[in-house]
């Protein structure tokens, strides 16, 4: 019945240049079914952006693909024309908003010059016989950045006329102009003022609410954000995923280490404004990606570590509480840490 | 509530189109305004440093350490007493020895200015200055001009090129081009002049070129003599333009614009085309500078490969004590200087409409 | 627990998160930068001390004419003199050795020369306020428009006397504005840090502030600008001498140039002599370029 969206099987995608090999994304596995709405959590540095980037297409620049696959729609994008992903994947079937939506718009372009760009682009030069295409095709868009509260004049601005939530909220405009099947946004608020923050959080629910994206795939290392949103939620550290299970599990009953110390450090406030646990951080650094350990990479900062963590880097296991899957020894006989 | 609704989405329609309509009047009386007020403001302030040149060339042979006519009293072997004593008279009439400096300052600017009268040339049988000097004009702009737009573009498409693919191939002519922008082109004029004249005799060379004149036989010498130093002078000066495109397109094709861009299902060539253009448009604002410096290197180019042009006809003066032809072409070289710095502005403005907005502050 | 300051925190983790990816990359091109930076130096180095230990710098030889000139005149490159000899019999490496120390001599002095002007009215301006920032700046931007090497050429052919410091006075009037340009600019926003603002406050004279509390924080660009001043002048100077208009006292690498003109060396199939110094010429100005290209490089990344 349900239907995958996209499916990643043991992607492993490395930076190589002079600094070295630095393993961002290292064995990942995950499947999107429509209509979820999924998170992907972690510190900053543990590989989000470049799995997203991983995911969107043939990796450029110093990301290189080092193994696994990427299907999406059942098609397995690395075997894919690059034309093909080009016209039909991105945008259509992938809408992406990049992690510094603030820089993304060209600065020398208006606005409906860049939207006529990407038509352009897209679809092909504009048909002769058809009159006041270009208007048609502004109207159209007009409308639909109506549904994101875009005002129509904003078309007309360059975008350093324009504020940061506003930028934001184009680029979500324009990249789910197709009605893609799937969006993916990277870390979308950590710019943001709080209010802007909010107001874009609901522009998100929005859009799944009228059904301009069904599913959508969110990064971001700011859990409270991600909580107020997702139904699933994927934990990643040092390249890896370390435990996925429902956004409610994830927050009330964490079962990785881990995640544990992560939903621990958010700081929790009574509303007269005392504190009412105190702030932990999480000891140590996160492992160096350039070569990392063998074993566990959480073992350095793991409160429970085991002997055998430091050798071997555990498989899934199913934890007993959530019944859902948890890379950690503690869960190795089903048992519940 | 229905009706409420609809009225107020009606008017918001009929608003629309009037608001954005004087809107956009406005801005462009605005534009244009500010445009003329920029152009006004650039053009005083230009003719401001082509005043401060021409009273420097006023006073600085007066102020020079040593007696300058001492040397123009030396009669040079050839000329008749005579005729000595008449070019003594008209230089001492040019320089209005006679009067307080003053005086002198206010003649000079008034023959400059209502008469563009630069005075006699001792050395071309007492011919105005002005006419030798305009003479002498289009052979430094055939140079000039040709090589500051072939060398803005070509260098910036290198530079840009190897910027954007990085590939080892495009490296290579990137680095040789480097090397040849530091390599002091006067020198590099010699060894072609070696290389290409004595050597291979593949272009004239100290024979005297002909005057402009619209038939073959003057063209296609001038053209024989023109070669070489146009070679020279754009490929030094590809260098610099390659070197700048270069470090701004590195720059530029890291924006987040452009990655965002491959996202959206952008062809290659479209974002390369937008690198380009943004990272060409901060070279404009060099063009100012660098055409001050070409204007440099042409002038010491045309004396090297003896190209009668203003720079030449200055040292050809220089050598023959002719201060009336030096001053005069030196006068003509700067009115170069500050119109073609003055267009420059006024393009650039136009180019980049928030410049023309913002204004470009001064210089 | 608060919407707010939940918000409040992680957005203070991204701006943490931006910075660190920022030191990152940095970090990787400084690398580069500094390696390139230590070669030319290298280079540098390796000129100087080749112009100053003695094998290389020896007096004796330097101006040595063989009895029978014509018999020793335009030697090919040999054992004995390694780049030949000249139209006088005198040892060209020599030579070649004396004008490269010459020239860097001379590049140093204009440099100095032209970077205390550019420092002046770069410091002066911000700090003495008023008419005087509006001399200073009006000044820099009208000689940053005026053609330098006309003037040059106009000094050069009204000036009767040849004489080292003559360039060099030249040289050092006409190529100063931009950097002065730069300077300023500099001055004026670190003049606008705080710590600035406090010791205005402590009654400390202002040029007292200018020239040590000041300029120490923009040393990096008064450093860029007197190495490119450095290679500019040495350059210029070959440039002016070589046509004829420069000094004709010392023996620099203009001179030489001139000389290869005068005694019409690139015609008469010596490459031996005219070869060197244009590629010391290219040796020096790229060392210097590359210098300053790549110092600037790490500068800008330090301060971004
Ligand atoms: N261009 C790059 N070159 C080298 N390493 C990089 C580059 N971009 C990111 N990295 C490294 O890859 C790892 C993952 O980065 P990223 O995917 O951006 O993390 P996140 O989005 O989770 O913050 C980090 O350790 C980072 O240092
Ligand atoms: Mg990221």
């Amino acid at each position: 019945m349900t239907e995958e969206v996209i499916k990643i099987k043991d992607l492993k995608g490395y930076y190589r240049g002079s600094f070295g090999v630095v393993h961002a994304v290292d064995g990942v596995s995950l499947t999107v079914n429509r209509g979820d709405i999924i998170a992907i959590a972690g510190e900053s540095g543990c590989g989000k952006s470049s799995l997203a980037e991983l995911i969107t297409g043939k990796p450029i620049q110093l990301l290189q693909l080092e193994g696994g696959q990427v299907f999406v729609n059942d098609l397995s994008m690395y075997e894919l024309d690059e034309e093909f992903i080009r016209k039909e994947i991105l945008c259509k079937v992938i809408g992406y908003v990049p992690q510094s939506s603030q820089n993304s718009l060209n600065p020398v372009k208006k606005i409906k010059a860049l939207i006529l760009d990407v038509m352009r682009e897209r679809i092909g030069r504009k048909p002769k016989n058809e009159p006041k295409y270009k208007e048609k095709v502004l109207q159209r868009v007009a409308e639909h950045f109506k549904k994101l509260g875009l005002e129509r004049f904003v078309l007309e601005k360059y975008p350093h006329e324009l504020s940061g939530g506003m930028k934001q909220r184009i680029v979500v405009g324009i990249s789910t102009l197709w009605n893609p099947l799937i969006l993916i946004v990277d870390e979308p608020t950590s710019a943001l003022d709080v209010t802007t923050q909010q107001r874009l959080i609901e522009t998100f629910k929005h859009l799944k609410e009228t059904g301009i994206v069904e599913t959508i795939l969110f990064i971001s290392h700011d859990i409270p954000v991600l909580a107020q949103i997702c139904n699933t939620c994927i934990i990643m550290y040092a390249g890896k995923i370390v435990e996925e299970a429902s956004m409610d599990d994830i927050v009330r009953k964490p079962q990785h280490p881990y995640t544990k110390m992560l939903i621990n450090s958010i700081a929790c406030f009574n509303p007269d404004g005392t504190a009412e646990t105190k702030l932990e951080g999480i000891p140590g650094r996160p492992p160096d990606l350039k070569n990392p350990p063998i074993g566990c990479r959480f073992y350095a900062r793991c409160s429970s570590r085991l002997e055998k963590c430091k050798e071997n880097y555990p498989p899934f296991f199913i934890s007993r509480t959530n019944n859902t899957p948890v890379a950690c020894w503690l869960y190795e006989e089903g048992g519940d840490y | 509530m229905m009706n409420l609704t609809e009225k107020a989405t009606i008017l918001k329609k009929e608003e629309e189109p009037i608001s954005r309509s004087s809107e956009k009047n406005t801005f462009q009386k605005f534009i244009s305004n500010s445009f003329l007020h920029m152009s006004i403001k650039r053009g005083i302030f230009y003719f401001v440093v082509f005043f401060i040149a021409i009273t420097l060339a006023f006073l600085l042979p007066r102020l020079v350490p040593g007696n300058v006519l001492g040397y123009i009293y030396e009669r040079p072997q050839g000329t008749s007493p005579e005729a000595w004593a008449v070019i003594i008279a008209n230089l001492e009439e040019y320089l209005g020895l006679n009067y307080p400096l003053e005086i002198q300052y206010i003649n000079f600017l008034r023959s400059f200015f209502f008469e563009f009268d630069l005075g006699y040339s001792v050395l071309f049988s007492f011919e105005p200055v002005t006419n030798i000097v305009l003479r002498a004009l289009p052979y430094t702009m055939m140079l000039v001009i040709p090589v500051l737009i072939i060398s803005f573009f070509t260098g910036n498409w290198i530079g840009a090129r190897t910027g954007y693919t990085n590939s080892k191939k495009d490296k290579v002519f990137y680095y040789i081009f480097m090397v040849l922008q530091t390599a002091p082109f006067f020198w590099m004029a010699y060894v072609f002049l070696d290389i290409f004249v004595l050597k291979l005799n593949w272009f004239p060379w100290g024979q005297s070129v002909p005057n402009w004149a619209w038939d073959w036989d003057a063209i296609s010498t001038i053209f024989d003599h023109f070669w070489l130093p146009f070679i020279i002078l754009s490929l030094t000066n590809i260098g610099g333009w390659a070197t700048g495109a270069h470090a701004l397109m590195t720059y530029e094709k890291g924006e987040d614009y452009i990655s965002y861009g491959r996202k959206l299902g952008f062809s290659d060539n479209k974002l390369r085309k937008y690198a380009y253009r943004n990272s060409m448009l901060p070279q404009f604002t060099g063009l100012n500078l660098r055409f001050n410096g070409l204007i440099g290197s042409t002038l010491i180019t045309e004396i090297i490969f003896r190209f009668p042009g203003l720079g030449y006809t200055m040292y050809d003066a220089f050598q023959n004590f002719d201060y009336a032809l030096i001053i005069g072409s030196f006068i003509v070289t700067i009115l170069v200087v500050v119109i073609g710095n003055y267009l420059i502005d006024m393009s650039y403005g136009i180019l980049d409409p928030r410049i023309r907005v913002g204004g470009k502050g001064e210089a | 627990m608060t919407k707010e300051t939940q918000l409040e925190l992680g957005k203070n983790i991204g701006i943490k998160k931006i910075i660190k990816e920022k030191y990152h990359s940095a970090m990787d091109r400084y690398k580069r930068q500094i390696i390139l930076m230590l070669v030319f130096t290298i280079v540098i180095l390796i000129i100087i001390i080749l112009t100053i230990v003695p094998p290389f710098n020896d007096p004796e030889k330097r101006f040595w004419v063989t009895p029978d000139v014509l018999l020793d005149n335009y030697a090919r490159p040999s054992l004995e003199h390694w780049l030949g000899t000249d139209q006088l019999g005198r040892d060209h490496l020599t030579r070649l050795i004396h004008a490269v120390r010459n020239s860097l001599g001379f590049g140093l002095l204009t440099g100095s020369m032209c970077t205390v002007i550019a420092v002046f009215l770069g410091v002066i301006g911000p700090f003495k306020g008023g008419v005087i920032d509006l001399i200073a700046s009006f000044l820099t931007n009208i000689a940053l428009v005026f053609p330098q090497i006309p003037f040059i050429l106009l000094l050069s052919s009204l000036l009767q006397i040849r004489a080292w410091w003559i360039t060099m006075l030249i040289i050092g009037l006409f190529t100063w504005p931009w950097a002065a340009r730069s300077i300023r600019s500099q001055v004026l926003t670190i003049k606008e840090r705080n710590f600035i603002k406090v010791s205005r406050m402590s009654a400390l004279k202002d040029m007292r502030i200018a020239f040590f509390e000041v300029l120490p924080n923009a040393l990096p660009y008064v450093i860029l600008a007197f190495i490119i001043f450095l290679g500019n002048s040495i350059v210029i100077e070959a440039g002016i001498a070589m046509i004829g208009l420069g000094q004709q006292n010392s023996l620099t690498l203009g001179l030489l140039l001139n000389q290869a003109v005068e005694w019409q060396w690139i015609s008469s199939f010596s490459y031996w002599l005219w070869l060197p110094p244009g590629i010391c010429l290219i040796l020096i100005y790229l060392s210097f370029f590359m210098i300053q290209s790549s110092l600037s490089k790490t500068f800008e990344q330090r301060t971004s």
